[in-house]
C-alpha cells in the first residue's frame, strides 16, 4: 500500500480545469518529483492534497483512508504537512513564534518544544535569529525556515512546493542537500518543483505534469535522460 | 526613537501601572464637570478604537463603517432599557451580544472576499442600519430619536458623574485585559497568521474564513458594549449620531493611534476626543486643522503614532543581544 495515493482527481474553479484526471502515488521513504511548468496543475494538486481546495472529483488516498473530504487541520494530523510555494513565512512574527505555528494544529506542549530542538539542531542559522522577524530574513533562511516549520509535527508525508522558487543556484544547492538528510531521517517527500535538473537528482521516481493532466512518468534517472523532458525542462 | 521604546518595553509594566493612575487620579485633580464629561468621553472612544483594532490592526480588515455597529449597541440598550425597563447591567450585555451577532450576520457572506470589500461592505452596513433607524419609527421613534434614556445604575443606585467616568474606565480596562489575553492565545496565533498569510495560515491548519467571522465576532461585541454605555450616559439617541461621520472618526483613530497596538488604541482615542475640544474656539477652521493633521499622519507615519510596534519583540531580541555579548 502506497503511503499517498492519488486517484482521477479533478480540480476545477469555476469553469477552469485545472486538474483533469491525475493518478500518483508515493511509497514510504521515497522522494517523489511532481514536475511541471507554471500553470500545470502543480500547485492546485498540493493545496487539494491538504484539503485547501476542495476537489471535483476523485480520491486521495492516505495510508489506507480516504483524506479528499477532510478539512485541512484533519488532514496536518494524520501526517502530512506543507512548505508552501514562494517561502511563505509569516513576515510579521519572529523565528520561533513561525516555528510554533507548525505544529498549530496539534497544541501540544511536548511536541512543540522537541520540534524547536529539533528545528535549531538541524538549521543553527535559525537558531542564531530566533528572536528576528521572519520577514527581515534572507531569501535562503526563509525557505529553511518554511521547511523547519513543516517539519515541526513530524510529519510522515512532507510536501515541498518549489523550493528553489527565486533563489541563488548556491542556496539551491543546499536546499537540495538538506531534502536527502530529511529522508535519509526516515520522512518522505513530495517536492513540486520547475528546476527539472534538480528534482529528479535527488528524487527516486518523477511525474511530468502538462496543462492539467500526467505527461509522463517514470523513474528519475530515466526522466532525466528523456527527450521530451529535456526538450521541455532542460533547454535541450 | 529606539532607545525609548527599549526603555518601554523593559519598564512594560511600570508605564501601564503610571498611565492607570494618571486615569485613576484625573476625576480628582480635575473635578469640573466639564472635565470628567470630556474624560468619559475620550474613554469611550477609546473603548470603541480598541474594538475596531481587534479587527483592523490585528485582523487587517478596515472597519469603514464601525458607528454602524456601535449604533445596534446603542439602540439595543436604549429600546430595552426604556421600553422593557432592563437594568444596565443586562442592557450592556444585551448591546454586546446583539452587535456581535449582527457581526456575524454581516461577516458570514462577506468574510470570503478580499479585506478592502469588506471594508465597503461595513461601509454600506452603517448606512442600512442608519436607513433602518431613520425608517422604523415603532421601534427606534425615527428621526424623533429616543429620549429619557435611564442614567447608569447598580442595584437602584444612580451613579453621579463621577462614578459614570470611572465605571467605563472599569469596562477599559477589562476590554484591555481581554483583548491581551485573545491576541497571546492561541486564537490570537491563528488571527495574526491570518493576517500574515492567508494560504500559508491554511497549511499550518488554520480556516482563515473560521478564524475572520471569530474576529468580527469579537471586534463587534466590544464595539457594542461602548454603544450601550454611550446610551445610558448620554440618555438620548437619534440616528445622526452613527452616520458615516462617525465611522470616519472612528477609523481614524484607530489608525492614527497605532495599528495592532492597544496603548495606540487609548493614545487615539483620546487624542482625536481632546483636539476638537481644544480647536473649539476656532469654530469653522477646525475642520480643516483636523484634516490637515490627519493627511500629515498619513504621510509622515501611515501606520499610525504607535502601529507596527511589539513590545513583546523587542524584548525578545534585547535578551538575545544581551545573552549574546555574555558569551563573548
Amino acid at each position: 500500500m502506497a503511503l499517498l495515493e492519488v486517484k482521477d482527481l479533478h480540480v476545477s474553479y469555476g469553469a477552469i480545469k485545472a486538474v483533469q484526471g491525475i493518478s500518483f502515488a508515493v511509497e514510504k521513504g521515497e522522494v517523489v518529483t511532481l514536475l511541471g511548468a507554471n500553470g500545470a496543475g502543480k500547485s492546485t494538486t498540493m493545496n487539494t492534497i491538504i484539503g485547501i481546495v476542495k476537489a471535483a472529483s476523485g480520491e486521495i488516498w492516505f495510508e489506507g483512508e480516504n483524506i479528499a473530504a477532510l478539512p485541512s487541520h484533519q488532514i496536518i494530523k494524520k501526517g502530512i504537512a506543507v512548505s508552501p510555494e514562494g517561502r511563505q513565512v509569516f513576515p510579521r512574527m519572529t523565528v520561533t513564534e513561525n516555528l510554533r505555528m507548525g505544529v498549530y494544529a496539534y497544541s501540544d506542549k511536548k511536541l512543540t518544544e522537541e520540534g524547536i530542538e529539533r528545528a535549531f539542531q538541524l538549521f543553527p542559522v535559525l537558531k542564531e535569529r530566533n528572536a528576528q522577524l521572519a520577514g527581515t530574513l534572507s531569501g535562503g533562511e526563509q525557505q529553511m525556515l518554511a521547511v523547519a516549520r513543516a517539519l515541526m509535527g513530524k510529519p510522515k508525508l512532507l510536501i515541498l512546493d518549489e523550493p528553489s522558487l527565486g533563489l541563488a543556484p548556491i542556496i539551491v544547492k543546499d536546499i537540495f542537500s538538506l531534502i536527502k538528510e530529511i529522508n535519509a531521517m526516515g520522512i518522505t517527500i513530495l517536492l513540486v518543483e520547475q528546476n527539472a535538473k534538480m528534482a529528479l537528482g535527488v528524487s527516486d521516481r518523477g511525474y511530468v505534469l502538462e496543462t492539467g493532466r500526467i505527461a509522463l512518468s517514470g523513474d528519475s534517472k530515466d526522466l532525466l535522460v528523456n527527450e521530451q523532458v529535456k526538450n521541455a525542462y532542460l533547454g535541450g | 526613537m529606539k532607545r525609548f521604546l527599549r526603555g518601554w518595553a523593559k519598564n512594560e509594566k511600570w508605564v501601564n501601572l503610571i498611565l492607570l493612575a494618571i486615569a485613576v487620579v484625573y476625576p480628582l485633580l480635575f473635578g469640573r464637570a466639564y472635565l470628567i464629561n470630556v474624560g468619559t468621553l475620550c474613554l469611550i472612544n477609546v473603548l470603541v478604537s480598541l474594538s475596531l483594532n481587534v479587527l483592523t490592526g490585528y485582523m487587517g480588515i478596515t472597519g469603514l463603517g464601525w458607528a454602524g455597529f456601535f449604533g445596534i449597541g446603542a439602540y439595543t440598550a436604549a429600546i430595552l432599557s426604556t421600553k422593557l425597563g432592563w437594568g444596565f447591567l443586562a442592557t450592556l450585555l444585551a448591546g454586546a451580544v446583539t452587535t456581535a451577532l449582527c457581526g456575524i450576520l454581516v461577516g458570514l457572506p462577506t468574510l470570503k472576499l478580499s479585506g478592502r470589500y469588506v471594508a465597503i461592505v461595513t461601509m454600506a452596513f452603517c448606512e442600512i442600519c442608519r436607513a433602518l433607524e431613520t425608517n422604523m419609527d415603532w421601534l427606534t421613534r425615527g428621526s424623533r430619536g429616543i429620549p429619557n434614556i435611564p442614567r447608569i445604575s447598580l442595584f437602584g443606585f444612580r451613579f453621579p458623574k463621577w462614578m459614570q467616568y470611572y465605571a467605563i474606565l472599569f469596562l477599559v480596562i477589562l476590554t484591555m485585559f481581554i483583548i491581551h489575553r485573545i491576541i497571546n492565545s492561541r486564537l490570537g496565533r491563528g488571527i495574526l497568521a491570518v493576517k500574515d498569510d492567508d494560504i500559508a495560515a491554511s497549511a499550518m491548519g488554520v480556516d482563515p474564513f473560521r478564524y475572520k467571522v471569530m474576529t468580527f465576532a469579537i471586534a463587534t461585541a466590544f464595539a457594542g458594549l461602548a454603544g450601550a454605555f454611550y446610551a445610558h450616559y448620554i440618555g438620548f439617541i437619534d440616528p445622526s449620531n452613527f452616520t458615516f461621520d462617525q465611522s470616519t472618526i472612528f477609523i481614524s483613530m484607530t489608525i492614527m493611534g497605532g495599528l495592532g497596538n492597544l496603548m495606540g488604541s487609548v493614545l487615539g482615542g483620546i487624542s482625536l476626543t481632546v483636539l476638537p475640544e481644544i480647536l473649539r474656539p476656532l469654530m469653522d477652521v477646525r475642520q480643516i486643522v483636523y484634516g490637515v493633521l490627519l493627511i500629515i499622519m498619513m504621510l509622515v507615519r501611515p501606520q499610525g503614532i504607535l502601529g507596527g510596534f511589539n513590545l513583546k519583540h523587542i524584548r525578545q531580541q534585547m535578551s538575545v543581544r544581551s545573552g549574546g555579548e555574555k558569551h563573548e
